[in-house]
């Protein structure tokens, strides 16, 4: 499904309250200055993605992944790019960045970094369906993300929402890029549902 | 009320009672707080029992929840949204579970939502892992990790002290032997003046002093040469080559091997090594030169073996000269340590020569000694690392 200007406008503006709300939790739970923003969605096939590897990190990435079922079926993944993985956790626990290899303590910081953004990004969405979806239990994994994408999803023609997140620590100095993978069987029950619910408003 | 209660409690009993077997702490609660399952682990962990917590809020044995950051998260599960993780690090505990040495748990607490669907309602299911002893570990671990980082740290310290150390010493040499030359030539003409204005006037004693101080002045002036050979010997490149040993034998045999009064002999199934060939040349030449030099004969015999072990080369090269005194065992790899011989020979020796082989072979990673029986010439060993 090809999308208008106004549909990806849509989307970019629900994904981008999605995760600052994701941002406003961290930093209250936290006490910290952390800003996301996601500057532009574009939509993709799995085919496409897996023709844009390079593009879309490296070959190993930390992933946190939140599958979902109901009216609109399919998988949010959050990717930490190794560098970005560091920065973060170092940012959020005040912590000198350790080494690229990622502990079970750090893994386990990821995993509810990943689970807040992507349960504001998931709130941000389903506000837009009346009916509730049901949630597996999150889970963090590492490997290319089109591997992941491939294996949460399973079907070639699943549609892709791919963003590149950039997050910032203010007085840090700090910041970095989180990729947001939105795998949905298709892309139209989620227009149709956002064009409603605009049409409501009307 | 209590008629849902009830309900609520049937419904919960049917499907969750086997959170009782599971080694994690579980609790279930209603959308006012109030606890609906406790189980036997969290008995256990927190010393509450479940009689004593039914049908409370939860809030009034851990009034922490109520802080913001945990109840809107929380509160977004009773809206049927996604499960919420509170991990170890950021969190420490949700659930104070006191450990025997006065600290409390590390945990990890998911929560997930479960749709009563019979009696339309969502509750909260809280699990508790207990992490006390994997981040324990971790931190351990890390601790270690950051105490080898610093030791690591230090040990390149030294090394660059080391090394910055050993550059300003061969510039020193360098200097020095460089800039002692000069007034040595000085000395040198200004004896050769004197000879030629004294010149008939020119006594026995005189002659013979001027003589000496001369000979004194070429001396120096090879020490000094010697100095500067020492300098530059460990200097340059260190990039490693192949090097074929028995093309490097003959070139040395050809070079410093006067066939009527010398042999040598090396194997003929020498292998290439890995090396320095410049550098390997100049150790082998130096204890060639030695023999030669000290030899008196006419059929001296020089013999080289080389052997190949796990980590390193071993070569021995020995003579059938006169050996080296006991006497100067300990000293002959010092700097300017001649070892006297009858052949006179002095005129020569810088006492160099076996410095800079043992500073090469050490820079190859190997040691060299003198394996020696008197009268039976001079037998030198030394090792050479694989590269």
């Amino acid at each position: 499904m090809n999308l208008n200007d106004d549909q990806i406008d849509a989307l970019s503006e629900i994904f981008n309250i999605g995760v600052g709300k994701g941002a406003d939790t961290l930093n209250q739970m936290l006490d910290c200055q952390i800003k996301i923003r996601v500057p532009q969605i574009e939509t993709l096939t799995l085919k496409e993605l897996k023709e844009q590897a390079d593009k879309v990190g490296p070959k190993n990435v930390s992933t946190v992944n939140q599958q979902f079922n109901g009216s609109i079926s399919g998988n949010t993944m959050l990717a930490f790019p190794p560098q970005s993985a560091q920065n973060l956790v170092s940012a959020l626990t005040g912590e000198e960045p350790g080494s690229p290899e990622l502990d079970s303590v750090t893994v386990d910081t990821l995993t509810e970094v990943g689970n807040i953004i992507i349960n504001s990004v998931m709130g941000s969405i389903t506000n837009f369906f009346n009916q509730r979806l049901k949630y597996s239990v999150p889970n963090y994994a590492e490997d290319a993300v089109h591997n992941l994408v491939a294996s949460h999803v399973g079907d070639s023609n699943c549609a892709i929402i791919f963003a590149k997140a950039h997050f910032a620590v203010e007085n840090l100095e700090i910041n970095g890029e989180i990729i947001l993978v939105f795998s949905v069987g298709s892309l139209e029950v989620l227009i149709d549902a956002i064009e409603s619910f605009g049409d409501n408003l009307e | 009320m209590n008629l849902f209660k009830h309900k609520s409690e049937g419904f919960i009993s049917q499907n969750f009672s086997f959170l009782d077997l599971d080694p994690v702490g579980a609790f279930i609660i209603k959308d006012d707080c109030s606890v609906l399952f406790w189980n036997s682990c969290l008995e256990r962990w927190t010393g509450i029992n479940r009689e004593d917590i039914l049908h409370k809020s939860i809030l009034d044995f851990f009034p922490v929840l109520k802080n913001e950051k945990y109840s809107s998260r929380i509160n977004s599960i009773f809206k049927g949204g996604p499960p919420v993780i509170f991990s170890s690090k950021f969190h420490k505990y949700l659930i104070p579970c006191p450990l025997g040495d006065g600290t409390f748990q590390t945990q990890q607490t998911m929560i997930t939502s479960i749709q009563d669907e019979e009696n339309d309602k969502v509750y909260a299911l809280f699990t508790l892992q207990d992490l006390t002893d994997a981040s324990r570990q971790v931190s351990k671990f890390k601790s270690i990790k950051t105490e080898l980082a610093k030791k690591e740290k230090e040990l390149q310290g030294t090394l660059d002290e080391v090394n910055r150390v050993n550059k300003e010493l061969e510039q020193f040499a360098y200097v020095v032997s460089h800039d002692l030359k000069a007034p040595l030539r000085g000395i040198n003409h200004l004896a050769e003046w004197i000879k030629e204005d004294l010149s008939e006037n020119l006594s026995e004693t005189t002659e013979k002093y001027l003589k000496k101080l001369q000979d004194r002045v070429y001396q120096l002036d090879q020490m000094i040469d010697g100095i500067f050979e020492y300098s530059m010997a460990t200097g340059g490149s260190i990039e490693m080559q192949q090097v074929d040993l028995e093309m490097l034998f003959n070139e040395i045999k050809e070079e410093l091997i006067d066939p009527t009064k010398f042999s040598i002999e090396f194997p003929d199934d020498l292998p290439k090594i890995s090396s320095h060939r410049t550098k390997l040349k100049q150790i082998f030449s130096n204890l060639i030169s030695n023999s030669i030099k000290h030899y008196e004969g006419i059929d001296g015999r020089i013999i080289i073996l080389a052997s190949e072990g796990k980590d390193f080369y071993e070569f021995i090269v020995k003579d059938n000269g006169p050996g080296i005194d006991p006497a100067y065992h300990e000293k002959i790899f010092q700097i300017f340590n001649i070892i006297p011989t009858k052949k006179d020979s002095k005129k020569n020796s810088t006492g160099i020569g076996l410095t800079i082989v043992k500073k090469l072979v050490n820079e190859f990673g190997g040691n060299i000694e003198l394996d020696l029986e008197i009268g039976k010439g001079t037998c030198f060993k030394f090792t050479h690392r694989k590269f």
